[in-house]
């Protein structure tokens, strides 16, 4: 591998990682309804799945310091620093995914709550624990770099290195409770999950895969620092880990198919759906194809033949993980989850970021080898020339980057963030506009509420992130919603925080993406404004034309002339002065639409009960009977 | 909506707006850095900062640096300036852009004394590129970019100025969308070309001011200062 190519792949992976940067802020900014394809129906999605992932990629960690301090293989000692490296990168991207998949992180502090019945309490401790255990047993190797070799620094590398055994037998236990139980997590939501993933023993199928995963992973990582390093491989100690891999992985595999067979789900594989084939295709492609090439020695001790597999097995556990918690999860009816495009930036951007990371230790530190790279030689620095065309350290890298981060960030910018609603964001088709006027009841003719009168009331900006921007029908056209505001005023109007919690979170209905505005707000189909200031504009001549209509200088509606004085044919009803620039209600529009029909048909056919209010409301539903809105048209 | 409309307001402009935004930001940063090492390599203890100061905020007003020998290439230069800057940041319907962009605007100038303006940039403009293809010292220093960059601003203030007449001969939507291409074209080069000095002239001008108080040599005397009159490492 050549420089160019590993700078182009630098690149790349900084450019995703700022794109993840941009959509990062935006989620934080205005909220995950907004930011992410998420809803109260769908929950979980795309950051979970790759969660679920980095966890089990991260299995090499305890899997080494097993094998080397418990079980003293001492010749796979020299692939323990890099296991732990991976362990930690993958558990740190587990955290910083968490950050952002919480809807409120920063009230993590309240796991010091016990909870002796909840899973997700014993993932989160065992995670933070371990990520805790994973830093002090990767510290050591840090500290062995020439730039940290101050006395208290080697005094505590000193702690470190005597706290080794007790760190690893603790490292060992938090993970294997907690690869377990990301397992368990699925077994409370088993009508979600497809029954060719289900299982009752997901926690022990979890475990064994992990094993595997973070075994495999070590070799594919192997491979790949050779190709950019050009050292570290190992390739023989590789081999070790390819020749017990099996043991793992064969378990995992009966385990899950017994399993299966047992509870007579197993015929279902065979149904032909596509969730049957990719079934077919984790189990054997990712699972009995590589257990048999890695069967046979001389497959085994060939590099394409180690690779290989390592890579189907890879694959085969990846697909185990995100086929469970996402692909092929039972939606509820009427759902539909896609991640949204900050959520894909976010959930890509972190292994990126955790690969940078990786390559900046390999880079740095005696991970791969036993020698630490030698600084840039100063030497050189005597020559007035050569001096002269000597950056200041990080420029030339800053320069670089930040020329991508501005386009990665421009680029991201328009494509992820959806400003907040404009009320004169929406034109009005001239058609709509001329045939609202003619079924506008004239009791309305003088209501004030208008998109106009609301952009004139000031919104005061809530401290923190207490303003959301909801994304309601997911249709990217968001409005503002100051959650403080609301919260504080339920609260003084019921009484208590829990009633106005429980006002909009407990509302949803079966199907129901999240409580509508509407609900409360029962104004929010009130007229809205039908005058498109635009498209007027534009047909009397652009900027030249304000004249043409505003009498003053201050051009607001109430200067501009009245609509008949150019629209001759217009001509207001009996009674009315002057027309206004308000569209009926939804109410109103589709009473105006039904109504003057059923009292006809009620006449015609002598069945006054069509033209009764509880006809189309029954036991005084506000919405209209599902049953009669189904009626064929009149 | 009309197509330049939905440019003005939409993604596009947020792209070119962000492209110029952070671009400019990061050239700042990357001046004060080399300025900053420049400094450092030479070594200078003496440095005059208060006078470099003095000299750096003087040439933020420019009125007191008109050229004498050319009168006229200096008029022209600094009402194009002036122009560009008050016609650019306080037009109402430019602030109105801005407003649905990215949320907010401040206040802006009225509409006859901008007009003015104009003229009096669109004038600035012609005879800065007149000058430029005619005086053969300016001729001598131009490169193709500073043409093609004055032609650009010639375009925006001739279609904008256009755009507000009644006698205006050109359909207005389609004067107004090269109207808008043409600004976003201007944004989006600015930090890679010499408009960049739009932010950066107070940093250009600390660098200059910077410069002239180096040592003579100083880059190659500090490599003494630090490794000793036989390059022996101190």
């Amino acid at each position: 591998m050549n420089n160019t190519l590993r700078t182009w792949i630098k690149d790349g992976l900084w450019a995703v990682a700022f794109a993840g940067l941009v959509a990062a802020v935006i989620r934080f900014a205005s909220g995950l309804g907004a930011a992410t394809g998420l809803t109260d129906a769908t929950p979980w999605g795309v950051w979970i799945a790759f969660k679920l992932c980095f966890v089990a990629l991260a299995g090499g960690g305890f899997t080494l310091a097993a094998v080397v301090y418990i079980f003293h293989i001492e010749s796979l000692r020299p692939l323990l620093r890099r296991a732990i490296l991976i362990a930690t990168l993958g558990y740190s991207s587990f955290v910083v995914s968490l950050i952002f998949d919480l809807g409120l992180p920063w009230h993590m502090y309240r796991i010091v709550n016990w909870q002796d019945r909840s899973v997700m309490f014993e993932i989160a401790w065992c995670v933070i624990l371990y990520l805790t255990v994973l830093i002090l047993e990767f510290s050591p190797t840090v500290l062995e770099h020439p730039w940290l070799q101050h006395p208290i620094l080697q005094k505590i590398a000193h702690w470190l290195h005597q706290l080794t055994l007790p760190l690893v037998i603790t490292g060992i236990v938090l993970s294997t409770l907690h690869q377990s139980s990301l397992g368990s997590l699925f077994l409370i939501m088993r009508h979600r999950v497809n029954p060719l993933w289900y299982s009752p023993w997901l926690p022990s199928l979890f475990f064994t895969s992990a094993i595997s995963a973070g075994m495999m992973a070590l070799v594919v990582e192997g491979f790949i620092m050779e190709r950019w390093f050009k050292r570290g491989m190992r390739f023989e100690l590789l081999t070790l880990l390819g020749k017990w891999v099996p043991l793992p992985l064969g378990l995992y595999l009966i385990l899950r198919l017994s399993d299966l067979f047992l509870r007579g789900v197993l015929p279902g594989a065979l149904d032909g759906s596509w969730q049957s084939i990719l079934f077919l295709a984790e189990i054997f492609i990712g699972g009995v194809l590589p257990l048999i090439l890695l069967g046979i020695k001389k497959v085994r001790e060939s590099r394409k033949g180690l690779l290989t597999s390592a890579v189907l097995i890879l694959a085969g556990i990846v697909s185990q993980r995100m086929s469970l918690s996402m692909f092929t999860m039972y939606q509820a009816e009427g759902t539909h989850y896609f991640p949204s495009l900050s959520e894909t930036a976010i959930a890509l951007a972190i292994p990126a970021a955790a690969i940078l990371v990786y390559l900046f230790f390999a880079e740095n530190l005696a991970l791969l080898g036993a020698e630490i790279p030698a600084p840039t030689d100063i030497s050189t620095l005597d020559d007035p020339a050569a001096f002269a065309k000597q950056d200041t350290p990080g420029r030339a890298i800053f320069a670089r980057r930040s020329g991508l981060a501005i386009f990665v960030v421009a680029l991201a910018l328009p494509l992820m963030f959806h400003p907040p609603a404009n009320c004169n964001s929406q034109p009005t088709d001239p058609a709509t506009l001329t045939k609202a006027l003619e079924i506008l009841p004239p009791s309305l003719l003088s209501s004030p509420a208008s998109c106009n009168d609301r952009a004139a009331t000031p919104v005061t900006p809530a401290k923190g992130w207490d303003v959301l921007t909801i994304n309601g029908n997911n249709a990217n056209y968001t409005v503002r919603f100051t959650h403080q505001d609301h919260q504080v005023f339920l609260t003084k109007e019921l009484g208590s925080e829990e009633a106005a919690c429980q006002t909009c979170h407990h509302l949803n209905k079966p199907g129901d993406q999240a409580t509508a505005c509407s609900a409360c707000h029962t104004d929010y189909y009130q007229p809205q404004s039908i005058f498109d200031h635009t498209i007027h504009e534009t047909t009397l001549g652009g900027n030249t034309s304000c004249t043409k209509c505003h009498s003053s200088v201050e051009h607001l509606p109430l200067t501009s002339v009245i609509c008949q004085n150019c629209h001759t044919g217009m001509v207001p009803q009996a009674g009315q002065t002057a027309f206004n620039m308000f569209a009926p209600s939804y109410l109103d529009a589709m009473h105006g639409s039904c109504l003057a029909c059923h009292i006809q048909e009620a006449q015609k056919q002598n069945k006054p009960e069509l033209a009764l209010c509880t006809t189309c409301h029954p036991n005084g539903q506000s919405q209209p009977n599902q049953t009669t809105a189904n009626l064929p048209k009149p | 909506m009309p197509t330049w409309l939905t440019l003005a307001k939409g993604p596009a402009f947020l792209f070119v707006l962000a492209v110029f935004a952070l671009g400019l930001l990061r050239l700042i940063v990357l001046t004060v850095w080399d300025i900053l090492a420049a400094v450092h390599r030479a070594g200078n203890r003496r440095m005059p900062y208060r006078q470099i100061l003095r000299q750096t905020l003087s040439w933020l007003l420019p009125v007191n640096h008109l050229h004498r020998a050319r009168p006229a290439y200096s008029f022209a230069s600094f009402g194009l300036h002036v122009s560009i800057l008050l016609v650019g940041l306080f037009l109402r319907n430019h602030l109105d852009i801005l407003q649905a962009n990215i949320g907010f605007a401040w206040w802006s100038i009225s509409k006859p004394i901008l007009d003015v303006l104009t003229l009096i940039g669109i004038a600035g403009a012609a005879f800065l590129l007149l000058s430029r293809i005619y005086v053969m010292s300016s001729q001598r220093l131009s490169r193709t970019s500073d043409y093609l960059l004055l032609l650009l601003l010639l375009n925006i203030l001739v279609s904008g100025y256009l755009a507000g007449r009644d006698w205006n001969p050109i359909p207005y939507d389609e004067l107004m969308l090269f109207h808008v291409l043409n600004g976003m074209a201007l944004l989006l080069v600015a930090p890679f070309s010499k408009i960049a000095h739009c932010v950066l002239f107070p940093f250009i001008r600390l660098g200059a001011e910077v410069a002239w108080h180096l040592t003579p040599r100083g880059g190659s005397e500090v490599i003494q200062t630090l490794h000793g009159p036989q390059g022996r490492k101190i």
